[in-house]
């Protein structure tokens, strides 16, 4: 994966160093240039000054440190000379600047013809200690820039770590968006480079609203109108199998499919009758064990035609809720394990309140979801096995989606695990305790 | 050693035949510059026009040296105390500069081709 | 000195720092792993301790001719694995490609790592050669390791801005770049081999092609740039042309190869 960040240091970085250290190497060398033009200019007024002290015509040798050497010839003879110049001629018998190698160093070399006295003048001056002395100075000068170079190089990095951190805070609010807020961002509104992306994203985030509402809207008024025209069609259909002969299959079987559009269509309207602001003011303290004994007696008839063995344990558990919306959840949970459970199957039902929250457990011993649908499960319209259960059992896929609903209207948690039976399925739901503040 | 005969033998063919260029002279004179305290010694080489020549470079100082020569196109480490040897030519008469890439300041020469 | 330390240590990186970034470039758009890198410098930088510690001896086979030797060779190794990234890169531009090819997908890094490791082998030696041969004289190795911090400091900014620069090229065109670039690179490599030989009168001197010294001198600091990035020289020998020349036709006719091969395999697979 590419990084911003990486990216924008090191491309900062190289550009700034290869800046600096070329202006650095360009000052060097012009600073350079310069320190040799006065060595060389100091060079020469030494060899003037020679040539001015020395009138008399003895050949002489003068004692000198070893950083300066000198010559004066007179008529192709050496008439004076410092210690540490060599017999031969250090230097060309042409006024100028030159080098030499002499005495084991390198040397700059000058001459100088006094046309008063005829004589040639020829100072030197060691290269090395010249270079270094003058290197020494640039490097002082040089020195700073090397050491600001890491810091500059942090520096950097901070800033564009500062830089990019609205990027972040902008991914983190999209991030850490409910699934099903679809409220407008606002963190990009201060940052001219977020706006655009922030607008677009509030304007995708309008558009799917609007169609999830309409989406909405339209099943629950389809709903609602095929309830009408779907009781008629119960009661023609009651009718008619009166008039009928006792056993005619075909109306048995269309009021079957009709009883299951009957079914549909109420979860349907299940699912979207409530919405969560409407939802919430009509919470109240309702005993989930009792709830749940209710509808397990309610739902008995069916167990008992399945012959299967239903227990339940708990103790009053009290959670702010919606009374009918929880009757749902219990209904359809149930419904579910009557359905999957085969027959002499058993079923479990348990409500239990912890330190953090009350658990409802509804437990069978039937096939069981395999692990990678389990997640699944909840979505609309979604069956395990596809559309022909191998239970063989009829259903539309909406029942676990209005329990989904319904928890997350409650705050709650829906989890599926395991059974302690050998097969089958447990659904766990977690409710919230009531806060003492609350009722 | 025969396999470098071969291989010298090939890559010279090769050359004579892709270049058409004269043929090498049997003698190669030796040329020998010394190193000491970051000099060379003598600075100033006299060498005979188009002749292929063979410097051998003796370095006396206990430090590394490069030579280098730009417009000979020749570049060779020659660590302390020891000596190599580069062959350079057969070149065209004129000032060929030389110097020790690691101390440039203190160690340069110059081969005059006549 | 400064300065001196500054160029010197500027030309070698330069020189491995281009390669380095070409490469890196060309792995990071066939599988996306850099850490080769690492490995590459590293045992390149081992392998060239070992030599600038064993240079006395190397200098003296063949008639004290070995480094010259030992550098020709690594020059033509170098060149010929540039090549065979070369096709790897070129056959294998695309997923499908590779596949089709039976390229393992870590193939170019390998390759390109051995690349690397040579070549920084012969540049690195230089470079240690001459930091162990200062660093007794205490104050002017003090001038050297600055001059060498900012020779490395730029060799490898230009290395990163390459690297950054091809990055930014879009398919077809940084594929072009890529091999363009390799070829020169591969062109310098064999120049300089061939110089090497003739230095070693393995292979006679030829007359100069053409002398540009006038226009740049290869003493001047641009002059050294152009030589370690392209292997520019003021008075080049026939030769030396002539070799640069076999370097970059050797990469381009591979990658022209390749990308016929490529494309005779996906036309016979559609």
């Amino acid at each position: 994966m590419k990084s911003i960040r990486v990216f924008l240091v090191t491309v900062i970085l190289s550009i700034i160093t290869l800046f600096i250290f070329v202006a650095a190497l360009k000052g060097y060398q012009s600073s350079m240039a310069e320190a040799n033009r006065l060595f060389d200019r100091q060079l020469l007024d030494t060899a003037t000054l020679i040539a001015n002290l020395h009138t008399e015509n003895a050949v002489a040798r003068f004692h000198q440190d070893s950083t300066i050497a000198f010559q004066v010839w007179r008529r192709n003879e050496l008439i004076a000379a410092s210690d540490n110049a060599p017999d031969t001629r250090i230097a060309s018998f042409e006024p100028g600047f030159g080098f030499n190698n002499f005495a084991g160093y390198r040397w700059r070399t000058v001459t100088y013809f006094n046309s008063l006295s005829e004589d040639w003048v020829m100072a030197a001056e060691r290269t090395d200690l010249r270079n270094a002395l003058a290197e020494e100075v640039i490097l002082e000068a040089v020195w700073p820039v090397l050491l600001g170079l890491p810091v500059v190089g942090l520096l950097i990095w901070l800033i564009v770590s500062r830089g990019l951190r609205p990027l972040r805070q902008f991914a983190d609010e999209l991030g850490s968006k409910q699934a099903d807020d679809l409220s407008p961002l606002t963190y990009h509104a201060a940052y001219q480079e977020l706006s655009q992306i922030g607008q677009s994203s509030n304007r995708l985030l309008k558009r799917l609203e609007t169609s999830l509402l309409r989406e909405k809207q339209f099943a629950s008024d389809a709903a609602h109108e095929l309830r009408t025209p779907i009781s008629t069609l119960k009661v023609q259909l009651h009718n008619a199998q009166q008039d009928a002969t006792a056993d005619n299959k075909n109306i048995k079987e269309l009021r079957d499919s009709t009883d299951r559009l009957g079914h549909i269509v109420e979860q349907i309207l299940d699912l979207y009758r409530s919405s969560p602001d409407q939802f919430n003011a009509n919470f109240k303290r309702v005993d989930l064990s009792a709830l749940a004994q209710e509808v397990v007696a309610l739902k008995y008839p069916l167990f008992e035609t399945k012959n299967q063995q239903v227990t339940f344990s708990g103790e009053p558990c009290y959670l702010s809720g919606d009374h009918f919306a929880l009757t749902t959840l219990l209904q359809n949970l149930l419904g579910n394990a009557n359905k999957y459970t085969p027959p002499s199957g058993h079923i479990s039902v348990s409500v239990h309140q912890s330190e953090h929250c009350i658990t409802l457990t509804i437990e069978d011993n039937g096939p069981g979801i395999p692990e990678d649908e389990r997640k699944s499960v909840f979505q609309r319209f979604y069956r395990v096995g596809g559309d022909r259960h191998s239970t063989g059992e009829h259903g539309c896929g909406l029942g676990l989606a209005i329990v989904k609903h319904i928890v997350e209207l409650h705050d709650a948690s829906i989890t599926i695990t395991d059974s302690r039976f050998e097969t089958g399925t447990a659904f766990v739901v977690s409710f919230p305790l009531i806060r003492s503040s609350g009722l | 050693m025969k396999l470098q005969a071969h291989i010298k033998l090939l890559l010279r063919w090769c050359v004579l035949l892709g270049m058409g260029c004269q043929s090498v002279a049997a003698a190669t004179p030796v040329i020998e510059i010394e190193i000491r305290d970051h000099l060379f010694f003598p600075s100033e080489v006299d060498v005979p026009a188009n002749t292929k020549v063979k410097l051998l470079i003796i370095n006396r100082d206990p430090t590394p040296e490069e030579f280098e020569s730009y417009p000979l196109n020749r570049e060779k480490v020659i660590s302390g105390n020891s000596k190599a040897v580069i062959f350079i030519g057969p070149v065209k008469a004129g000032d060929y500069p030389f110097i020790g890439e690691f101390y440039p300041t203190t160690a340069q020469g110059v081969i005059r081709v006549r | 000195m400064l300065l001196s330390s500054v160029i010197l240590v500027l030309q070698e990186t330069l020189e491995a720092a281009l390669l380095v970034s070409l490469l890196l470039a060309a792995s990071q758009q066939l599988s996306h792993k850099m850490s080769w890198v690492i490995y590459a410098i590293g045992g390149g930088l081992a392998f060239s301790l070992v030599y600038a510690l064993e240079i006395g001896h190397v200098s003296e086979w063949f008639e004290y001719t070995g480094q010259e030797i030992v550098n020709a060779s690594l020059q033509i190794s170098v060149t010929l694995l540039i090549a065979i990234c070369t096709w790897v890169l070129v056959r294998g531009w695309t997923p499908e490609n590779r596949q089709r090819a039976g390229f393992r997908s870590s193939l170019f890094t390998q390759l390109a790592a051995a690349t690397v490791m040579l070549a920084i082998t012969r540049e690195g030696s230089e470079v240690l050669i001459y930091l162990i041969g200062f660093y007794p004289i205490k104050d002017v190795f003090h001038t050297v390791t600055v001059g060498s911090f900012i020779g490395l400091g730029i060799g490898i900014s230009v290395g990163v801005l390459i690297y950054f620069g091809i990055m930014g090229l879009q398919g077809r065109w940084q594929k072009n770049t890529m091999v363009s670039l390799l070829a020169l690179f591969s062109g310098k490599m064999v120049s300089q081999a061939s110089l090497q030989l003739n230095q070693a009168d393995w292979i006679p001197s030829t007359p100069v092609g053409w002398d540009s010294s006038s226009l740049l001198s290869e003493e001047s600091l641009t002059g050294k740039l152009l030589y370690a990035l392209i292997g520019y020289e003021a008075t080049p020998a026939l030769a030396q042309i002539a070799a640069y020349a076999a370097g970059v036709i050797l990469i381009l006719i591979t990658a022209i190869i390749a990308s016929r091969v490529q494309a005779e395999s996906r036309s016979a697979s559609v």
